[in-house]
């Protein structure tokens, strides 16, 4: 039983990084039917500018690096969506340009952080190192209950914002009908930037958090988690924010209970497994609106 | 125009047909020949992606899980049955479009993004199950001394050899390719790719086109992939790996989305652009992804152009002569 709980205090960790991850996924394929497939490595720049930031400056205190950070890297989102994204929407290219493109993207962001910051594994500076509190027989550590109270924090933030703001429900407006938003006066640029920027400072504190999960980071933290948090998205239906962070606790948990009772070697294979057997039944994720399709 | 447009075709394919036949006895490197075959292996690739995501319009990210059936099966026929090579070229190729048969029937039920990320999920399983399958793949270390072609008495040592062999399988890719796509069945999936309701309407059984067309993509993707692992004489799992999917989508994408030509010339671009730039070492990636992005640019540019076009031929016709 115990042996139970700190799994379960594993997957919730783990979850809540998908969860944030996920989340940014989601809103852009909201708003542009678009797969972002520099979303990933977003993850990982957004975790190494915070990483920069610590180490240029290891007296900044830790929220106003998380801040700085999680900014930087909204406005990489906002800078690629306007040089890439934008052009491909203005010409009417059908989505998949737009995904060759990130996938462009992607490449270029990877490649300069490559040169910036080299192949090397680096020790990811943590704060509260090694301090674990004991509830009941589970030990817990500091840095998994930062994880799971700061997801909680901003996914209470995000349901705050998205449905009681009048820029929330611009956000829902353009999703639900991009040119009937523009009619209503709304700028369907700005909100898209907008999207751009909350999803990548979203992918960048996750990136951050990750990070100090595994103690460490690389130039390729990205791609696994950019695998893993798309299939959560699609697990709760692509659009779906909630449905995204649902599905992302539902891949975290297959995952950390297959290698804590199974075996390791398939935890990557589990979530996958999951994610087939789960669109094979309800094909349009767990949380779908149903929309009905016009001739 | 027609006449001349046909004498242009026919002249243009027979000035290609040369280059390809003397091109390897040029007195050209090695190197130089490799490159030329790993080009044929990608355009055939690229051309059964092209049928189910360029003509069909169904976006399959896993194209390199396909691949990797290709070449894991026939290495390992070869390797553990010691079958003739070319026979196990054709019968991986056959084993690969079994596999995405059953597999598209499951997948296929979805589209758009959903059914991106499911072949993406696919092929990264194929991927994770032959790293862990280690009794019969050897897992991460991968497959060593793939043997090499041989008819009869003829051994395929050199790359002259395997060069003709990999055009001879080109030719009929894109023969097969070409007439698929001119077919009663090519013109179904044009009319999926255009309205799914429309041409269910018209009695045209989407599920069945779609998953034709996924198990010929599955077939050409499985032919690649056992050319590829000849050639090489070494594979392991990160021949699955989705960065391969993502270049072959990329070249049906650059090509044009059902364009078959374009397909073809965006293969020889995206897959000679990498030797092209390794004399940048760090850098070529860099390079790579920025030409991507340009490109998709330029293509941006190039179809507002057209609609200008189409709005002053408008205005021009609607002025009194």
């Amino acid at each position: 039983m115990v042996y139970f709980m700190q799994l379960v205090v594993s997957s919730l960790a783990l979850g809540a990084v998908y969860a944030l991850t996920a989340i940014g996924y989601s809103m852009v394929y909201g708003v542009l039917e678009l797969i972002n497939f520099a979303h990933g490595t977003v993850f990982m720049v957004g975790a190494y500018l915070y990483f920069m930031i610590v180490t240029a400056a290891p007296a900044i205190p830790w929220f106003l690096a998380f801040l700085l950070a999680m900014a930087a890297t909204g406005l990489v989102g906002v800078i690629y969506e306007r040089l890439t994204v934008k052009p491909l929407r203005d010409a009417g290219m059908p989505k998949f340009a737009g995904l060759i493109c990130l996938i462009g993207v992607s490449t270029v962001l990877q490649q300069l952080m490559f040169l910036v910051m080299g192949s090397a594994t680096r020790q990811y500076p943590l704060f509260f190192e090694g301090k674990v509190f004991r509830i009941g027989n589970v030990n817990v550590n500091v840095t998994q209950m930062i994880i799971i109270g700061i997801t909680a924090l901003v996914l209470a933030i995000l349901v705050f914002f998205v449905n009681r703001t009048k820029m929330g429900m611009s956000m829902r407006a353009v999703a639900q009908d991009q040119n009937a938003a523009q009619l209503m006066g709304m700028s369907v640029n700005s909100v898209i930037a907008m999207t751009f920027f909350i999803g990548s400072a979203l992918a960048c504190l996750s990136g951050i958090m990750s990070c100090m999960n595994f103690r460490g980071i690389d130039i390729s933290v990205g791609s696994t988690m950019a695998i893993k948090a798309f299939t959560a998205t699609v697990l709760g239906g692509i659009g779906n924010l909630w449905g995204a962070a649902v599905g992302a606790f539902i891949i975290s948990f297959a995952e950390v209970m297959t290698a804590g009772y199974i075996t390791s070697n398939l935890r990557d294979f589990s979530a996958f497994a999951i994610l087939i057997v789960i669109l094979l039944i309800k094909p349009d994720g767990l949380f779908s609106r149903k929309v009905q399709k016009k001739v | 125009m027609r006449k001349w447009d046909k004498k242009k075709k026919t002249a243009a394919a027979l000035a290609a047909a040369v280059f390809l036949v003397i091109f390897p006895f040029a007195g050209l490197s090695d190197y130089l020949i490799r490159v030329a075959i790993m080009l044929m292996i990608y355009i055939i690739a690229a051309l059964g992606l092209n049928m189910i995501s360029g003509e069909a319009g169904q976006v399959s990210m896993g194209q390199a899980g396909f691949f990797a059936v290709g070449a894991y099966g026939s290495a390992l026929l070869s390797l553990k049955l010691g079958l003739p090579v070319i026979l196990c070229m054709v019968f991986a190729a056959l084993i690969t479009g079994l596999v995405s048969a059953v597999l598209g029937i499951l997948a296929l039920r979805l589209s758009g993004g959903y059914l991106a990320v499911i072949t993406l999920a696919l092929s990264e399983a194929i991927r994770l199950i032959i790293v862990n399958w280690s009794s019969l793949t050897n897992g991460n270390v991968g497959l060593v001394a793939i043997p090499r072609p041989k008819l009869g008495p003829f051994m395929f040592q050199g790359y002259t050899e395997y060069y003709f062999m990999t055009l001879l399988f080109l030719i009929l890719a894109v023969l097969a390719s070409r007439n698929i796509i001119r077919s009663s069945f090519g013109l179904r999936l044009k009319m999926i790719k255009n309205d799914e309701i429309v041409s269910q309407t018209s009695g045209v059984n989407i599920l069945r086109e779609k998953v034709i067309a996924f198990t010929i993509s599955g077939l050409f993707a499985g032919l690649s992939g056992a050319l590829y692992a000849h050639l090489m004489r070494f594979i392991e799992p990160s021949v699955g790996a989705n960065v391969r999917s993502n270049l072959f989508l990329c070249m049906v994408v650059l090509g044009g989305m059902g364009n078959m030509y374009g397909t073809i010339a965006a293969a020889v671009l995206l897959g000679i652009l990498p030797e092209l730039l390794r004399g940048f070492d760090a850098l070529n990636q860099l390079i790579y992804g920025l030409i991507l992005i340009v490109a998709m640019l330029f293509k941006a540019k190039n179809i507002s152009l057209e609609s200008i076009k189409a709005r002053l031929s408008v205005r021009r016709a609607g002025k009194p002569e």
